[in-house]
């Protein structure tokens, strides 16, 4: 969520039931302004908050150039002090990552042992070998950058139009953006994934029929899977207010206010992955 | 339009100056040669300019007029042209292609620029050159949707936040809303006053029972409180609950009602509220409920108007002996065998009984509760819930779509609808995250007990009670009981209240079996095995008028002995009320409380401590001087580790198992074989010689059968 307009967003944010203390969101938001000024960010971003049992993580990221290739994320432990979050290659920790079970406890330089699953060997269709299951050591910074990257790929949201493709590939937020008006709002299809696109642009613009090379790159939310069960679309304040939640990740909400270019998304949660979704709608 | 219009004039005409203005630079380059030319040249420019702006922007008249002044100047021959270079006519030449109109919408780039350029230095956009397309694309759009285009009488679109905005309106009954001036008005300010005089007058009434109010029912109050801790809904939400919960409280019925929380849905999330019902409510409910629950326990034979549905005569297919080579057996012989495949199971009636739910005012129906999807909307109410219901509850989990009605699709089938798992799930939450610290609520005292269900006490009984209030052996030790708030708690520095430890459970713990109160099923299994012996002999008597008064009390005697011979099942027991919390600790949830303070840098006095359920993510508690409340704010799915270990399917058919005799295996014959039968075949019919008309008509295929049947029948 965009620190310029960090406590109306708050307020609008309100409807997942959770929101910060006067005293956090004080700290957060003049933190932030500073960090924002100490690395010269164009934007500035409060990602969201991970439950711990200690110490709440609190994340948030900025960019300088591209709003989607350059983001760069910190992690606070007491909402002023931010420090960089690493940036994770390796596919094991994040495998790690969806598997470990344990919640955060609020210590970066941890470290917890996860098994992985076991591997097997599959010679047509048969088992024929089981691997020894490999116990990965993972250290709870890593985790969380992991976990932040996976849900920000899964569920940040933004409205159509919100991102602009620039002619030489750099994607930045787009300041003609007015917002989406009452017949758009209750539609998935005017929302996209605040990602570097998966699909095909070709697939993507085939999708509209008014496609616009600049808007149209972005993945719509209305395709992921499990299509039509990975969120779920709200309209408050007299319907003048979007609220999308994600049934994946619970505790990620993105509001869009009607006509105004006024949008963002907040996790708030455990890093906890939804895995029983496809039994509970 | 008419600010475009004078923008666009003002455009024109400053476009016009601009040739004009444009010109001097040029006039010296000219001036040498021949002044005279220059003058030409530009009064033969305008001419030019004005007939395309006649042409091209019929809606700017003022233009066109004073280029009609123009006109009147200018009268040289059109022919006299200077050679190039001339800028101005070069100008009006370009000026002319950008007029060009658009054979499609009837509009031309010129004024399409400049609308832009107008927009642009009117508004001033940042980094207009990086969007310019986009922002090129926004004019050209507005500009459709001048009002001038679209009047505005001829189509009105009814706004979105029109209909929600009159319900709004309606649901606070404002006076503005009735149509019927005077009248209804005065009506109104009476019907007004007699519930202000009916709310005094239940109040004094029910003065004993408001003793017993625990709840905080001022949400504007708690919703500082929840906002300091970082938890609320929504601001504007607040004042609409505390009107839907005015409207609730001084319903005749109810007690007492406090807001309980908002539970996520995916098409619109339940606000709901917590009530106790008066006890007239109670008392009124309970003889129906009462009755209900009789029937039910009855067991089947004893019911009546009970249909004894006919056993079905045949299902499915008639079975044929089973044995492979039973062809060899003569019909006789036939006849008497049995078919080997076991016979086809008829339905039956099997006796189930529920464990019984807890009687309003009891257990998990001590409260009830109202559950509204917009705070405008009336309330309803949810319906009891019974221990199965919450049963099955712990073995799924689902999202809730916001609509009460809808089915709950499960495995196991939960019994009942979306409103009954709400109620099931509200109750499990409530009993799992209502904490408060030690010594915060306290039990009813005997007096008070007897008081609250409403029992008439001696003013010098009371006196005695009064003195006996210091003696902690006067309180129940009951676990189904609703406790009061301790009178003489004393906030303890939060500091000592940072561990679960010093923190109590305020609701009754729900056993496995979905109750608060353990309900003996085997006990109550064999009264009912009692009852219908005892109804059987009843009704034997009652045919055959004859008296067996012995016997009978014998019956009882020993039925008495036998229940206190087996009774030795263990009752299932769990963590008793105000148990503390630091005994919650499972496999599953290594640390089921985060506490948190609200901030670091204030005054000590300022802060409030938060317990954070992580059992059931979203349940709050803060505590804040004398104020200690409970909320839950969340999906209402409960804490699991990795995913869900719902239950499996059964195997397919499991309840009616094959054997190998049931299927019997026989490779197809072949054309010798069939040969040969058909020969057999009609050495038998010589033999038979009455049914064979009858065989000849069916295929050959059909003969096993027929024949069979035939020799059946034979016989």
């Amino acid at each position: 969520m965009n620190v310029e307009y960090f406590s109306e967003g708050l307020d609008c944010l309100m409807y997942c039931g959770m929101k910060l203390t006067p005293e956090q969101r004080i700290l957060i938001e003049n933190s932030l302004i500073t960090l924002q000024n100490e690395n010269r960010f164009t934007g500035m971003y409060l990602w969201g908050r991970i439950t711990a049992t200690k110490k709440d993580y609190y994340i948030a990221f900025g960019y300088t150039n591209d709003c989607l290739k350059d983001r760069k994320y910190f992690y606070s432990l007491d909402q002023f002090q931010w420090q960089l979050l690493p940036f994770v290659q390796s596919p094991t920790i994040f495998q790690a990552t969806i598997l470990a079970r344990e919640p955060f406890i609020g210590d970066p330089s941890m470290i917890s042992y996860v098994k992985l699953d076991p591997t097997f060997e599959i010679v047509a269709n048969q088992v024929v070998g089981l691997g020894n299951p490999e116990v990965i050591k993972l250290k709870e910074e890593e985790r969380l950058a992991a976990i932040v990257f996976i849900i920000n790929e899964e569920c940040a949201i933004c409205p159509r139009g919100a991102l602009y493709k620039m002619v030489d590939g750099r994607v930045i937020p787009n300041q003609m953006f007015r917002g989406l008006n009452d017949l758009q709002i209750d539609n998935l299809s005017y929302y996209q994934i605040y990602r570097l696109p998966r699909n095909d642009l070709k697939a993507n613009l085939s999708k509209r029929t008014d496609y616009n090379y600049a808007i149209d790159f972005l993945d719509t939310i209305d395709s992921i899977i499990p299509v039509g069960q990975a969120f779920a679309l709200n309209l408050q304040r007299n319907e003048r207010l979007v609220v999308i939640k994600s049934c994946l990740w619970l505790g990620m909400t993105f509001f869009h206010k009607l006509n105004s270019h006024k949008h963002g998304f907040l996790y708030l949660g455990d890093g906890k992955k939804n895995f029983d979704l496809l039994f509970m709608h | 339009m008419d600010l475009d219009a004078d923008s666009c004039r003002n455009f024109s005409l400053g476009s016009t100056s601009s040739t004009r203005s444009g010109l001097p630079p040029v006039k010296p380059s000219f001036k040498k040669k021949n002044k005279l030319l220059v003058e030409k040249a530009e009064s033969e420019g305008s001419p030019k300019c004005s007939d395309m702006m006649i042409t091209s922007s019929s809606t700017s008249s003022s233009t066109t007029i004073s280029i009609n002044a123009f006109d009147s100047q200018c009268q040289l021959p059109k022919d006299s042209r200077e050679e190039p270079p001339n800028i101005g006519y070069e100008l009006n030449v370009a000026k002319s292609i950008m007029q060009q109109y658009s054979t499609l919408s009837g509009d031309n780039l010129f004024d399409h620029i400049s609308d832009i350029i107008k927009r642009v230095i009117d508004e001033r956009p940042p980094n207009v050159i990086d969007f310019f397309e986009e922002f090129s694309r926004n004019v050209r759009e507005q500009k459709f949707h001048l009002p001038e285009r679209f009047p505005p009488q001829g189509v009105f679109d009814e706004s979105r936040m029109f209909r929600i905005a009159k319900t709004i309106l309606q649901s606070m009954k404002l006076p503005y809303n009735i149509e019927t001036e005077d009248f209804g008005i005065q009506e109104d300010v009476s019907a007004e006053d007699k519930t202000n005089v009916d709310d005094d007058f239940r109040i004094v009434i029910d003065d004993s029972i408001r003793h017993f109010v625990t709840f905080n029912e001022r949400v504007q109050q708690l919703q500082f409180f929840w906002n300091q801790c970082g938890f609320s809904i929504s601001n504007d939400d607040t004042f609409q609950l505390a009107c839907a919960m005015n409207r609730l409280q001084t319903h005749p019925s109810i007690m007492q009602c406090r807001f309980w929380g908002c539970i996520n849905g995916l098409k619109a999330s339940y606000y709901i509220v917590e009530a106790s019902l008066t006890r007239e409510e109670i008392a009124s409910r309970l003889v129906m409920m009462e009755e209900e629950m009789r029937e039910k326990q009855l067991p089947l034979k004893m019911q009546k108007n009970r249909e004894e549905k006919p056993a079905p005569p045949h299902i499915g297919p008639e079975l044929t002996p089973g044995i492979y080579g039973w062809d060899n057996y003569s019909p006789e012989e036939l006849v008497h065998m049995k078919p080997k495949a076991a016979a086809v199971p008829l339905v039956q009636e099997m006796e189930f009984y529920d464990i019984p739910p807890e009687y309003i005012g009891l257990g998990c129906n001590r409260f009830s509760y109202f559950v509204v999807n917009s705070l405008y909307d009336d309330w309803i109410e949810l319906p009891i819930v019974t221990p199965r219901q919450i049963v099955v509850s712990r073995q799924i989990k689902k999202f809730f779509t916001g609509d009460l009605e809808a089915d709950v699709i499960s495995y196991p089938c939960f019994p009942g609808k979306e409103k009954h798992y709400l109620r099931a799930m509200i109750a499990r939450i409530t009993a799992g995250t209502y904490i408060a610290p030690q010594g915060y609520y306290r039990r009813m005292t005997k007096r008070e007990k007897r008081l609250f269900e409403g029992g008439e006490v001696d003013e010098e009984e009371e006196e005695e009670e009064e003195e006996d209030f210091e003696g902690e052996e006067d309180t129940l030790d009951d676990n189904d009981v609703m406790l009061l708030k301790n009178e003489r708690y004393e906030m303890e520095p939060l500091g000592s209240l940072e561990t679960p430890i010093a923190w109590v459970h305020v609701r009754s713990n729900i056993l496995n079996q979905g109750r608060v109160v353990w309900f003996d099923e085997e006990k109550a299994q064999k009264e009912r095995e009692k009852a219908l012996a005892h109804y059987l002999k009843m009704r034997l008597m009652e045919e055959m008028e004859e008296e067996i008064e012995e016997e009978e009390a014998e019956d009882e005697e020993e039925g008495d002995e036998e229940g206190i011979l087996d009774h030795f099942i263990q009752p299932e027991t769990g963590p008793s009320i105000l148990s503390s919390c630091g005994s919650d600790t499972k496999d599953e949830v290594r640390q089921p409380w985060l506490v948190r303070l609200t901030s670091k840098y204030t005054n000590q006095k300022e802060r409030m401590l938060v317990m954070q359920s992580n059992v059931w993510p979203g349940a709050f508690t803060f505590i804040f001087e004398q104020t200690c409340e409970s909320i839950y704010l969340g999906w209402g799915h409960k804490y699991v580790a990795r995913n869900m270990p719902f239950k499996h399917l059964p195997p397919v058919q499991e309840e009616f198992i094959h054997g190998p005799e049931d299927f019997i295996e026989a490779s197809d014959p072949s054309v010798e074989e069939e040969a040969a039968y058909r020969e057999w075949l009609q050495s038998k019919q010589k033999v038979a010689t009455d049914i064979n008309e009858e065989v000849a008509d069916y295929d050959d295929d059909e003969f096993e059968d027929s024949e069979n049947d035939d020799d059946d029948d034979q016989d």
